[in-house]
């Protein structure tokens, strides 16, 4: 009896500890297998987000340039003033010392992602070195390794945000292409998509926002964006979504990993088509109705499903995954989840996420193809 | 720095042994100048369904869990048998031979699952031991011929403890015990240099081309760290798992005399666990500071990135362990009659150690939906959000620390009656050390607040100070004070069935404590196998998910246990006779 009490006090507690690494945040980890994608063609505008994305994620630099102390907090400081600054300071003795100007402002960045302990602002320096020697890593080293372009659009990014006119050359076809983490597994990297309807379409963002008639109210109308915001705005807003938040809507609502799915030319073409929206929605004719849509594929398509919810590999995560969801719910539940989706919520997600007016919008038989298409979807 | 360098020493001194390893790389500079190899992910065996990596995680955490209670239990029972010596008590020299018997048992079993995790690696990982094998070349078979002497010292040990026990002969089966544990802590200073390497490595040039000699990739910059970290968890594991052990057997004996002997066994290893749990803490700082020299980007994920989480579950983990110990001394205090009068005291402990527990585990970024931190307008909470950062978890750990000692102190106060003239002024002087020590504590956790970051990793240094200075100093006090003083009598065995469940509390925490810090360790590495060396480009490269880190701890700690039942029933098996069987002899 002693041991089984002894066994059963111990599971217990095994399981409570266990319990609690499930309440805490978990960071999903990508298991996707790394693809290198092409940057031939990325104009500035593209090296600068491109930039702003490595220093935020690949480059790792906001580790340590932040407002905790480490290292300087570059995103919040006047760079405007300080890289001159720097370039005048008695104790750089670097490629650029005694320099002005853009140009040399590059040299300076460069040298300082390649060999950080040229230079090493007072303060910073590793603990008893006298700021003799940096500790920041080497970034085309490993464990960071970023290529030439990808410094040089770092350094792109970094001039923009002092508001200079960025220096470095652009990518060309022969230059190492850039690392991009969101590969699909292995296979072949997916097709570089040239228009703004064909991007809107694979990534679903008709599905939030209100765009080609799609109504959506769960994000801001796109229409007239070009009105109130600039190309780079756009930008930021596409890979940093939380960024800056429209009123009247929630920040962490849209995806925050565009930056990483989109290829550079990509984002350029969205943003571009994005700024050349109509104020207005085009009027339809009255009477005339979007035509059907005949299979299930064209119903996901048509009503952005995959924007949401992770579906054959979208990878979306605002709704629940619907690979499987034949085995865990009867073709009836599915379709009251898609005509009153605020029913019932599943674990983990919120309500009034998911556009509430399906059943004015969706024919039965549309209906019936993507009930069926669900219910056969394999895991 | 002394202390690395004694360490050093001592490693240095062991690897004279082995001449062939002091070679300079030059002498094999053609054979070995090929960088790391770089595997793509085919080039990993893929068998069936199997994930490779949970195979190896799991033999190689099962390793260690076994082989940090074989080493470190003839460590403190060498300590008991020396203080049998010492004070002339047999208890003590029963005790430590007790404590070797469930060692015997599990040390067959260390092997065998060390032998699995060698295989699972040659399996899934051929090209890493490759070139580990390149790196530490004769190393690896200096390893094996240790683990012979190790098995030949330890079963001399065991088995000729009687015919050594009394006089001169004594000494000899102490300096038995003594090799037995200098060629224990050898083998685990070797292996925790292949660890190390895996995370710093040294003796290699970028390419991961081998330039160095086997001492030099030995003593990477995370060695001695990692030494000092696992030398003292594995006391402290050690003391807890026999803990256990006594707890069980206290429950489960009906004897008085035996029950007796059980609540001692308890209290000592409960003693000895807290002994090597209470500098802890300050060894993992001195790991994590050397992790952030090395490399601060690795700092930085471990205690600022997406390993962040990680650390409130350490803190729920290390708060569990400090109140179940802490519960086992109070209930101690029922042990003697002068407890009574130290119990009135405990409350205060109490409330003390309950919000040291509850600052710890306060994080500082919430976890919420985006309605609630559009409500509480951001991630931190307006008035709990600075009990989240370090100055006050620094704060939280060193209080819990000295309340733990103070309990503990409580005890041995109530079983002795100090006869020196200068009693009273000795005590106000322990308790004038307490209030400056808590004094200083709590003050440096206060400039912590009001300091840029890089200084409050500094502002815990006083802390530290203080919470050693209190204890070393009011022990120094009691030594002088309670000499020549009345003992007590102490009624061994009147403790509750209650707290011996404190004993179980421990051994299970301890050992998914150990746990989730082997995940953390080897998550620093992110996506290599040994860092900025060798890229692990395995489909299982990325660091697993907090929750699906719990799910494989879980499993492996309950494996652990049912390795453990079977050794302590086996241990019990060899004193169990067949009725009938004394008579027809």
């Amino acid at each position: 009896m002693n041991f089984l009490r002894v066994i059963g006090f111990s599971v217990v507690m095994l399981l409570a500890f266990m319990g609690i690494s499930h309440l805490l945040p978990q960071v999903v980890p990508d298991t996707s297998e790394p693809v290198e994608v092409s940057t031939d063609g990325l104009d500035m505008d593209g090296m600068i987000a491109l930039g702003e994305t490595i220093y935020k994620g690949k480059g790792t630099c906001t580790l340590c340039h932040n407002g905790m102390g480490r290292a300087p907090d570059t995103l919040e400081m006047d760079m405007a003033a300080t890289f001159p600054e720097r370039l005048a300071d008695p104790r750089y003795t670097g490629v650029a010392a005694g320099k002005e100007g853009a140009k040399a402002i590059e040299d300076y960045i460069l040298e300082s992602m390649k060999d950080p302990s040229a230079y090493v602002v007072a303060g910073f320096g590793k603990k008893g070195t006298n700021d003799t020697e940096s500790p920041m890593p080497v970034v085309d080293k490993a464990p960071i390794e970023l290529s030439a372009v990808e410094m040089n659009a770092v350094t792109a990014f970094l001039q923009d945000l002092a508001g200079l006119e960025p220096t470095v050359p652009l990518p060309s076809a022969e230059d190492t292409p850039v690392s991009d983490d969101s590969g699909d597994g292995g296979g072949e990297p997916a097709p570089l998509l040239t228009s703004g309807e064909n991007i809107i379409g694979e990534y679903g963002c008709a599905a939030c926002h209100d765009l080609n008639g799609s109504g959506a109210d769960i994000g801001p109308s796109l229409y007239g964006i070009g009105k109130r915001m600039d190309r780079a705005g756009v930008i930021e807003s596409i890979i940093a979504p939380n960024a800056v938040i429209a009123d009247g809507f929630d920040a962490d609502v849209m995806p925050a990993d565009f930056g990483e799915s989109l290829r550079g030319s990509e984002l350029l073409v969205l943003a571009d088509y994005l700024m050349s929206l109509p104020d207005t929605p085009p009027a339809t004719d009255d009477g005339e109705e979007e035509p059907l849509a005949t299979t299930a594929l064209e119903v996901i398509d048509k009503f952005g499903c995959a924007g949401c919810h992770d579906l054959d590999g979208s990878e979306a995560d605002v709704g629940p995954k619907l690979n499987g969801i034949g085995k865990r719910m009867s073709a009836d539940q599915i379709k009251t989840a898609i005509l009153n989706p605020n029913d019932t919520i599943a674990d983990g997600f919120e309500a009034d996420m998911m556009p509430d007016d399906f059943a004015d919008q969706m024919d039965d038989s549309e209906l019936s193809l993507i009930v069926d298409y669900l219910m056969n979807l394999p895991e | 720095m002394k202390l690395s360098r004694l360490l050093a020493l001592f490693a240095a001194f062991v690897l004279l042994f082995a001449p062939e390893l002091a070679l300079a790389a030059a002498d094999q500079a053609a054979a070995v100048l090929e960088g790391a190899p770089k595997p793509s992910r085919l080039d990993y065996p893929m068998i069936g369904g199997v994930s490779g990596r949970t195979v190896v995680w799991s033999a190689a955490q099962m390793h260690l869990f076994l082989a940090a209670f074989v080493l470190a239990v003839p460590l403190f029972a060498i300590a008991t048998e020396f203080m049998s010596v010492v004070t002339g008590d047999d208890r003590y020299d029963s005790m430590a031979r007790e404590f070797m018997k469930i060692t015997m048992a599990a040390y067959s079993l260390t092997a065998l699952v060390g032998g699995g995790l060698l295989l699972s690696l040659l399996v899934f990982y051929p090209h890493l031991m490759g070139y580990m094998v390149k790196v530490f070349r004769g190393q690896m078979l200096i390893y094996a011929m240790l683990f012979g002497l190790e098995s030949i010292t330890l079963y001399v040990y065991f088995y000729s403890w009687d015919a050594l026990r009394r006089g001169n002969r004594k000494w000899y089966h102490m300096s038995i015990g003594l090799l037995l544990n200098t060629v224990g802590l050898t083998l685990m200073f070797i292996a925790n240099a292949w660890v190390s390497f895996m995370m710093s490595p040294a003796g290699v040039d970028p390419t991961g081309a081998v330039t160095g000699t086997v001492w030099e990739a030995t003593r990477n910059p995370l060695w001695n760290p990692l030494n000092l970290h696992r030398f003292l968890a594995n006391i402290a594991y050690g003391g807890a798992i026999v803990g256990g052990y006594a707890a069980y057997m206290f429950l489960a004996e009906k004897d008085p005399e035996k029950k007796a002997h059980y609540d001692w066994m308890g209290y000592t290893s409960n003693f000895i666990a807290i002994l090597g749990f209470i500098p802890l803490p300050f060894a993992g700082y001195w790991l994590m500071a050397e992790i952030y020299a090395y490399s601060q980007q690795m700092g930085i994920t471990a205690m600022g990135g997406i390993l962040a989480w990680l650390f409130i579950i350490q803190a729920v983990l290390i708060g569990t362990i400090m109140l179940a110990a802490n519960y086992y001394l109070w209930s101690g205090l029922m042990r003697t009659d002068r407890g009574a009068e130290y119990a009135k005291y405990v409350k205060y402990i109490a409330v003390v150690v309950v919000g040291g527990f509850l600052v710890w585990l306060t994080p500082h970024t919430l976890i919420l939906t985006a309605n609630e931190i559009q409500n509480l307008g951001g991630t931190h909470h307006k008035i709990l959000g600075p009990l989240g950062i370090m100055p006050a978890k620094n704060t939280a750990v060193n209080l819990m620390l000295v309340m733990t000692f103070l309990s503990f102190q409580l005890f041995y106060r109530s079983s002795r009656i100090p006869t020196v003239s200068w009693a009273k002024s000795g005590n106000m002087i322990v308790v004038a050390l307490y209030v400056v020590g808590i004094t200083n504590i709590v003050s440096a956790g206060i400039y912590g607040y009001i300091t840029p970051t890089v200084y409050k990793v500094g502002a815990s240094v006083p802390q530290v100070v203080s919470t050693l200075t209190i204890i070393i100093g009011s022990v120094l006090i009691d030594v002088f004070r309670l000499r020549g003083s009345k003992p007590e009598k102490v009624y061994w065995g009147r403790m509750t069935n209650r707290s011996q469940y404190a004993l179980f509390v421990l051994p299970v925490a301890f050992t998914w404590l150990m746990g989730l810090m082997g995940y953390i360790r080897s998550s620093l590495r992110t996506n290599w196998h040994v860092y900025t060396i060798m890229k692990d480009n395995s489909p299982e490269n990325y660091i697993p998910t907090l929750g699906d880190a719990g799910n494989v701890i879980t499993a492996i700690t309950l494996g652990f246990m049912a390795i453990m039942v079977f050794v302590f029933w086996l241990s019990r098996l060899g004193q169990t006779k067949q009725k009938g069987t004394e008579d027809a002899a």
